[in-house]
């Protein structure tokens, strides 16, 4: 019982900083709604992207989040192979996400559209770019869990390591559905 | 209740939701003040639908302080997005020139288009 109750409060702690990392972002989010239309005689920035990129992001960035959530089952069956199967399949959809946003990136950079263009951009990559550096250490995060089952097998310390991954790898991808919505999808009026 | 079954119900109703907003913009369906309406409900719909079926976020009693503190932050992330908003577009209003501010108030009084 006593076991229980502490791998709760890690759980609620970690809990604790997703929500101050929330917040974070709905700071990005007030910065970029403030400054989308501020492109100095530039382009408009809905006209920089390329809406069909977003969709296959949006759609791999979904399906891992969906598969991190078969592999915490398979722990909680103490499923052995069938947890380091799904999380390399999560693995592997997290970097292609990652490739395809720093395609994007080094798209807009190369057409001479990079942070230091205008404000708009640089609430642009701002916000983005966070997003991209919470996946870039959830991904190192998970090759370190998956290094461990490897050479320990499934503790409890690791189950628990792997609850907290599978918060954060959902909260990144409800972290998307605004990214998605409000920076690419919602037009500046 | 961290079965099979929810992270499916999650999956496959986020799919129909991600592809109904991609949907609206690319065929060009709904325009202006509509659109952005739709696009919002349809964000908070899969919100709700992640909380409830990824994060597993409810009211049973275990749960009860995870779902407190994130109530407690959404007011604070509310404060924080729209009093930036209310107030930028206050300071936007106040630095206009007398010309910029006269076609401003032609416009939203809907005199002008």
């Amino acid at each position: 019982m006593e076991k229980f109750d502490t791998q709760n409060k890690v759980i609620f702690g970690f809990w604790v900083y997703l929500m101050t990392d929330l917040i974070m972002f709905a700071v990005l989010f007030a910065t970029f709604a403030v400054l989308r239309g501020n492109t100095y005689g530039g382009l408009p920035l809905s006209s920089l992207f390329s809406l069909p990129l977003v969709l296959k992001e949006t759609l791999i960035l979904l399906t891992s989040s969906f598969t991190c959530g078969l592999s915490l089952l398979a722990v909680n069956h103490e499923n052995t192979k069938q947890t380091i199967g799904w999380l390399l399949v999560t693995f592997g959809l997290g970097v292609s996400f990652l490739v395809l946003e720093l395609s994007e990136f080094s798209h807009l950079i190369a057409e001479g559209h990079s942070f230091q263009t205008n404000a708009a951009l640089s609430s642009y990559f701002s916000l983005v770019g966070t997003h991209g550096l919470h996946i870039a250490v959830g991904l190192l995060w998970l090759l370190v869990a998956l290094i461990q089952i490897w050479v320990k097998g499934l503790s409890p310390h690791i189950a628990s390591k792997l609850t907290r991954f599978s918060l954060f790898w959902h909260f990144l991808d409800v972290i998307w559905i605004f990214i998605f919505t409000i920076v690419y999808l919602v037009p500046l009026k | 209740m961290e079965t099979l079954k929810s992270y499916f119900i999650g999956f496959f109703l986020s799919l129909g939701l991600t592809l109904c907003s991609f949907t609206l913009v690319l065929r060009h369906i709904l325009e202006g003040k509509n659109l952005i309406f739709c696009l919002i409900l349809l964000a908070l719909i899969q919100l709700w639908v992640q909380l409830t079926f990824f994060l597993h976020l409810n009211l049973e009693a275990n749960n009860r302080w995870n779902l407190s503190i994130f109530i407690s932050t959404v007011g604070v992330v509310l404060i924080l997005i729209l009093g930036s908003l209310w107030i930028m577009q206050n300071l936007d209003y106040r630095h206009m020139s007398p010309q910029q501010l006269d076609s401003y108030i032609l416009q939203t009084e809907g005199f002008q288009k």
